[in-house]
């Protein structure tokens, strides 16, 4: 390895520096993005790394280790448990988001009541769209998702039978965790989109929020692929999803759909 | 002042500069599960975790577990925040174990990177600072070096070493922000010194450890 000092580039390292030891606010972290997009030799933990070992350090010297608790190791032993069964079957590709319209809107229609999801294919829909998603650029969204099944709180919803004629075939999942407000859509057997055209929406039903479901985003399915996983990035907080549904919308989406709802993962 | 630096350490890794999509990609593989560079595949825990080795992470949490536990007892004050913290921070850790670069950084310092970004991150958004003497008197100590490596504990002295180097002020400065977690404005309050000044010797003490430890990976050949 060779001596790589870092450039004298007094933001960046007081960017990093902060980094390392009372994190970033969002506009700081987006600056530090900005500036390692211009140094590309400089990763972001340059200077968090030398504070680890330092605090590592300073724990040898003083000996203030503490040994976790045999119950604390149980729970990890079960929580890697999860995390491997779930990663067992990741090696899959994952599809980002494109982004919606950024303009912030509300639908106003009435909607049908929130039981029997699958049953409510085809009738008007109730919307509320948000800021676009961001574009999702992690990489990594198999194992994610594989770690979020291992969450406590997190759920997974199988896709129901669908009986809109060339979906009934669609089989897959959603995982959602509340407390982590993170999830991702899974599916095998969606047919490919021509984004030029149509594009797929995401909506989440959460009655606790509003009776409009939440816009969740769009998505592209490639020819070609067997197995798709998609990050949500749900843009209100969602208290207690109760269904997560997709349609088959005009590029970058819609405020307000007319279905059809063409496959729906119900809770419960 | 402080005392008992004499003697200082460290290892490097590249989480930023992982594969990432282009723009207008599309499909991702999933990096984080690609097999490590084949010489290193059997020598690293973390790597053999990435590689969906089950044991290895029996062993990751016998090697880490106290050393996670402890930081993130140190940066909560409540068992039970402690507790759903490591939790966060393990599966971190299982998820970006295929980012761990020997050459970049030992196991031991990839792992408190990634467990001190995470704890940092939850004080963060719980708008709350570390508890500083928190570690509970009625567990039985563990013993960090049963877990270090050889090479990680001659990079500790490295470290030890760099900061005995630096000036009183600015070890003082470090060691309430990076050891003992203060806020930058509670050191500059703390010791009646500017916040500008706070920063800088912070910023200064981390990039004057950096040179050191990269100075001393160059002569040793790449860290394990």
């Amino acid at each position: 390895m060779t001596v790589s000092p870092l450039p004298s580039d007094p933001r960046l390292t007081a960017l990093l520096a902060d980094a390392a030891t009372e994190g970033l606010d969002k506009a700081a972290s987006s600056e530090l993005d900005r500036l390692l997009d211009q140094y590309r030799s400089v990763d972001a933990d340059e200077l968090a790394r030398p504070a680890a070992a330092l605090q590592i350090a300073a724990m040898r010297r003083s000996g203030r280790i503490e040994a976790m608790p045999d119950s604390v190791r149980q729970r990890l032993n079960e929580s890697a448990d999860r995390f491997f069964a779930a990663n067992a079957d990741a090696n899959v590709v994952e599809i980002q988001h494109r982004q919606t319209p950024p303009e912030k809107r509300t639908g106003t229609f009435q909607v049908p009541p929130w039981t029997g999801w699958a049953a409510a294919a085809g009738l008007l829909v109730a919307l509320i769209v948000v800021n676009a998603p961001d574009l999702q650029n992690s990489p990594q969204a198999p194992a994610q998702r594989a770690a979020l099944i291992a969450a406590e709180d997190a759920i997974v919803l199988p896709w129901s039978r669908s009986e809109e004629p060339g979906y009934e075939q669609v089989s897959g999942d959603v995982v959602w965790s509340d407390s982590r407000q993170e999830g991702y859509m899974r599916f095998s057997g969606l047919a490919a989109n021509d984004p030029a055209n149509a594009q797929y929406q995401l909506w989440i039903i959460d009655p606790d929020r509003d009776a409009r479901p939440v816009d969740g985003g769009v998505f592209d399915v490639p020819a070609g692929a067997a197995e798709v996983i998609v990050t949500i990035d749900a843009k209100l907080a969602i208290a207690r999803p109760t269904a997560f549904a997709v349609t088959l919308e005009k590029p970058g989406g819609v405020v307000v759909s007319d279905g059809p709802l063409l496959i729906v993962a119900p809770a419960g | 002042m402080l005392d008992g630096w004499t003697s200082c350490g460290m290892e490097m890794q590249n989480a930023r500069h992982a594969p990432h999509l282009s723009a207008g990609q599309k499909l991702i593989a999933t990096p984080d599960q690609s097999p490590a560079p084949e010489a290193k595949v059997t020598e690293s825990i973390l790597q053999r975790v990435a590689a969906g080795d089950r044991a290895a992470v029996k062993e990751c949490l016998d090697t880490y577990g106290d050393l996670v536990w402890s930081l993130a007892r140190r940066f909560n004050s409540a068992h039970a925040d402690a507790e759903d913290a490591v939790q966060d921070i393990f599966i971190d850790i299982w998820t970006h174990a295929g980012r761990f670069d020997p050459s970049k950084a030992s196991e031991t310092t990839f792992v408190a990177t990634i467990t001190r970004r995470r704890l940092i991150d939850r004080l963060r958004k719980q708008g709350r600072r570390p508890f500083h003497d928190d570690i509970d008197d009625t567990v039985l100590p563990a013993d960090l070096d049963r877990s270090l490596k050889p090479e990680t504990g001659v990079e500790l002295d490295i470290v030890a070493e760099a900061m005995s180097t630096l000036r009183p002020e600015q070890q003082e400065v470090l060691q309430l922000s990076v050891v003992e977690g203060y806020s930058h404005s509670a050191v500059a309050e703390r010791l009646s010194m500017p916040l500008g000044t706070v920063k800088t010797h912070v910023r200064r003490g981390l990039i004057r450890i950096r040179e050191e430890l990269e100075m001393s990976e160059t002569e040793d050949g790449a860290l394990t």
